[in-house]
């Protein structure tokens, strides 16, 4: 009875803690490498002091919103700096469109076109490998980071530099 | 000279009796020019008074702030349908569009915050717009998410409150409201018909009084003479010293009480020293009499409100100053004229009816007191003195007792500059907000950039919210554009409904903040910070002025026991109204030291001629009985008659709708009936009791 008691207990805070840490942000200090180093793959946005990691599934209302409104907004455009990554949430299905906006050289006009103008973007006909591994180091950071939502948003203040 | 002397006054009668033409004319033409060249506005409403000498406001101009006047709308709905929701936004936007409206805070201004959990992975926070909401949905939204709503409207949505933040002059009286609404707005504006209203009907009761107690005209006429003589003198004074025109309307009534009862004690003693006189010699003894009896006490009652009220002069307040003023200018101005124009007038009179209809009621009153009983005596003083030091320790050691108030209600509006929104200022505004509501359970919203940044960040409802949060929560209050409402180019707005904490003490604690740099931008707070600093100060000099009266006393009669006597009895109508107003927890006014300056100057006066009469009587061979006698004829019928027009001047003000002096009449009916008790009660007793006279004068 007693052993009973306790296995239920371990399994009760193995499932509990599990719960707490798999949506649990990772700290800047982890997370600010990982997205340096894809950098070069996120769709560049705004001028402003805090840069802003978004991931973004093109097909999600909610990105399309959140899209929409910062491509609005000239405040948020000056305010912010935006490093769009795309990264596929499953039940969307919106991998062959991810692979589509990257193929294409204006990665920013194409999101524009699919997520605010509602117009569809030219397919792409041959499997392209290196845009392949770039969705797919997106998606291996990204679960890293823990992004388990779209529009998901990692901020980060510039420090002014000491001179 | 000693109170026991009587002065010469028959050379100087002769000489005012043969220039008597000349003394008039010489009064009429300086009261004439006076009037054309001084002209005060009276004001009835003091915020003016303490915003000119506000500190707090000019550090929140020196910082370009604007500063709004929050007045509370509260609409009465019935039904919270489409159509009514329709109705009132109509009206929150009519009133926004309203000139001298800045900015309104209601439920149709209210930031609808909103995360959409219908999928897990789904993260974006939403603001939702009042008007994409239904009657139905917005009622809904607002029962869920209660505590930001809660001061905009109840849970059954029966009354909605919406806060103007608006410019002094807004009234809503232009506006056509379709609902059953509450409104705070003060009467503002000069009404001159109110007042022309209220000097004829005083004109015409002052007459009529007179007319009832003394059986002439004459006696009503020059007290209206001498009152409104000393009226515009000590306005052209007052306006000349504050360097103002604009005068409270209440120093009016500081003049008047002052005026009226120093004149009765003159014109009383004229009229009743015709008694038992041939009519020839009458005239001209009487009016010996009453010069020879009343020039050193009614000079000492000038002496004792100049030094007692002096002090306050120089304190750099304009309404504390007016106030000391308003006593010193009347007692020094009215004993002028009582000896000096006064005589000149009566010398054309004679009377014909000297009787006077409370000279029996006198007599029985000296009786009666005679055999007071000790024990009551003591009893009283004992509860008297533990009052009097509990009510002093509060006042040097809790004065912010003294103004504390509860259910208010009220909205504080304050500023926080600052250097950058980052965290750390989001840090020290959370910390400010967590000590703010340690310290006042009561409060009932605080509405700020943390509270919104907060609800944004509900998500992570049970989590501290970190830098990154922080960052994420700013930016969608941006992306929303909901910052506006919160932060401004240089500084941070905060808001905090009073709820039923107490605002005076709230005030206080908000000012010694030291953490933040913090401004208040609410008129009605910078006028209570003015307002309680100076009061403290009032209160103080008025204690002060108690101290001053009884050492005044001491000196006169060189009797130390008189300094006792005199500090208790002016003492003891302010100690037993304070405990009251503490007792019903009623903080304390500008209007209520209004009716204590009255009292202390009127109560100073009484125990001077009362004390004069029965010390002169005692010294002259008389027993206490008939001492007593003299003093209750010649000195408490006076000051009966007196507070008894008073009494019904202060009960004409109650019916004014004008709030600063229908409060002023309120509290003086209350002092003037605390005062008169003191005076016809205890200073009779307390006299008799300290009398020294049985061991060293002749009894």
């Amino acid at each position: 009875m007693k052993k009973f008691f306790y296995i239920i207990m371990i399994l009760f805070v193995t499932f509990a803690s599990a719960k707490d840490t798999s949506h649990k942000k990772v700290s800047l200090d982890i997370s600010i490498p990982l997205l340096k180093s894809i950098e070069s793959s996120a769709i560049r946005l705004g001028e402003g002091k805090t840069e802003v990691y978004v991931f973004l599934d093109p097909y999600c209302p909610h990105s399309q919103n959140f899209f929409e409104m910062i491509n609005e907004s000239k405040k948020m455009q000056k305010k912010y700096s935006y490093h769009i990554f795309l990264y596929e949430l499953k039940r969307m299905k919106s991998h062959e469109i991810i692979r589509d906006i990257y193929a294409n050289n204006n990665l920013l006009l194409q999101l524009q076109k699919l997520m605010v103008n509602k117009v569809n973007i030219p397919k792409t006909v041959k499997l392209n490998e290196s845009i392949e591994n770039k969705i797919e180091t997106i998606e291996v950071i990204a679960k890293q980071l823990n992004v388990y939502k779209r529009p998901y948003l990692i901020m980060n203040k510039k420090r002014k530099s000491k001179k | 000279m000693m109170y026991y002397n009587t002065p010469k006054v028959e050379k100087y009668l002769e000489y005012i009796q043969k220039n008597r033409v000349y003394i008039i004319v010489l009064f009429i033409v300086i009261i004439s020019i006076l009037l054309a060249f001084h002209r005060p506005t009276l004001l009835a409403n003091d915020d003016s008074f303490w915003i000119n000498e506000s500190t707090e406001l000019q550090r929140t101009l020196s910082k370009d702030y604007e500063t709004s006047y929050i007045k509370k709308l509260e609409i009465d709905i019935t039904g919270f349908d489409n159509e009514m929701k329709k109705k009132l936004q109509t009206l929150h936007n009519d009133l926004i569009n309203t000139e001298k409206v800045h900015y309104i805070d209601s439920l149709f201004s209210a930031n609808y915050i909103y995360h959409d959990n219908k999928y897990e992975d789904s993260s974006l926070v939403k603001s939702i717009s009042v008007d994409e909401f239904t009657a139905v949905t917005l009622k809904k939204f607002v029962n869920k998410f209660y505590y930001p709503y809660t001061k905009y409207v109840d849970k059954e949505f029966t009354t909605l409150t919406m806060y103007l933040y608006t410019d002094e002059s807004f009234t809503m009286k232009s506006l056509d409201i379709p609902f059953i609404y509450r409104f705070d707005e003060k009467e503002k504006k000069y009404n001159l018909q109110t007042y022309i209203m209220l000097i004829i009907f005083t004109v015409i009761f002052t007459v009529l009084f007179f007319y009832i107690i003394f059986k002439n005209y004459i006696s009503g006429i020059l007290a209206l003479v001498i009152t409104g003589s000393t009226l515009i003198i000590s306005y052209s004074l007052m306006q000349v010293i504050s360097k103002t025109s604009e005068l409270h309307v209440a120093t009016a009534l500081i003049i008047v009480s002052i005026a009226l009862i120093d004149y009765l004690y003159f014109y009383y003693r004229w009229h009743v020293s015709h008694y038992n006189m041939d009519v020839m010699k009458s005239d001209a003894q009487a009016m010996i009499k009453t010069l020879s009896r009343n020039l050193m006490p009614a000079m000492w009652t000038t002496i004792i409100t100049i030094v007692g009220f002096g002090s306050l002069v120089i304190v750099d307040s304009l309404v504390v100053k007016m106030l000391a003023i308003s006593a010193i200018g009347a007692s020094l101005i009215t004993y002028i004229l009582n000896i000096t124009l006064l005589p000149a007038l009566l010398s054309y009179f004679y009377i014909e009816k000297h009787k006077v209809i409370f000279s029996k009621i006198a007599y029985n009153f000296a009786n009666g007191e005679i055999h007071y009983n000790k024990w009551y005596l003591k009893i009283f003083l004992t509860i008297t003195t533990v009052l009097l030091l509990g009510g002093s320790y509060n006042l040097f050691f809790a004065t912010q007792k003294l103004f504390s108030e509860s259910i208010d209600n009220k909205v504080i509006s304050i500023k926080v500059a600052y250097p950058e929104v980052d965290y750390k200022l989001f840090k020290s505004l959370e910390s400010f907000e967590y000590e703010i509501k340690e310290n006042f359970e009561g409060i009932s919203s605080l509405d700020s950039v943390v509270s919104i940044l907060k609800l944004i960040n509900i998500k992570e409802k049970n989590s501290e919210i970190d830098e990154e949060s922080f960052l994420e929560a700013l930016f969608f209050l941006e992306l929303y554009d909901l910052e506006k409402n919160y932060i401004t180019d240089e500084s941070i707005n905060i808001r905090i409904n009073v709820g039923n904490a107490d605002r005076s003490e709230l005030i206080n604690w908000i000012t010694e903040y030291k953490k933040l740099d913090l401004y208040f931008t609410d008129m009605e707070t910078i006028v209570k910070r003015s307002k309680t600093s100076s009061l403290s100060i009032l209160s103080f000099s008025l204690a002060g002025a108690l101290i001053i009266i009884g050492l005044i006393m001491g000196r006169i009669f060189r009797e130390y026991k008189m300094i006792l006597v005199a500090f208790m009895v002016n003492a003891i109508p302010i100690v037993w109204f304070m405990f009251f107003i503490q007792l019903f927890s009623i903080p304390l006014t500008l209007e209520m030291l209004i009716a204590m300056t009255i009292t202390v100057s009127l109560g100073s006066d009484a125990t001077v001629h009362f004390a004069y009469k029965y010390s002169r009587s005692r010294y002259q061979g008389r027993t206490k009985k008939r001492s007593l006698e003299i003093m209750f004829f010649y000195g408490a019928i006076p000051v009966a008659i007196g507070s008894l027009l008073l009494l019904f001047l202060f009960l004409l003000l109650t019916q004014i709708d004008i709030p600063t002096l229908n409060q002023i009449g309120w509290y003086g009916i209350i002092m003037m009936i605390l005062s008169v008790i003191t005076d016809l009660f205890i200073l009779p007793v307390l006299l008799v009791e300290e009398d020294t006279f049985k061991s060293n004068k002749k009894n």
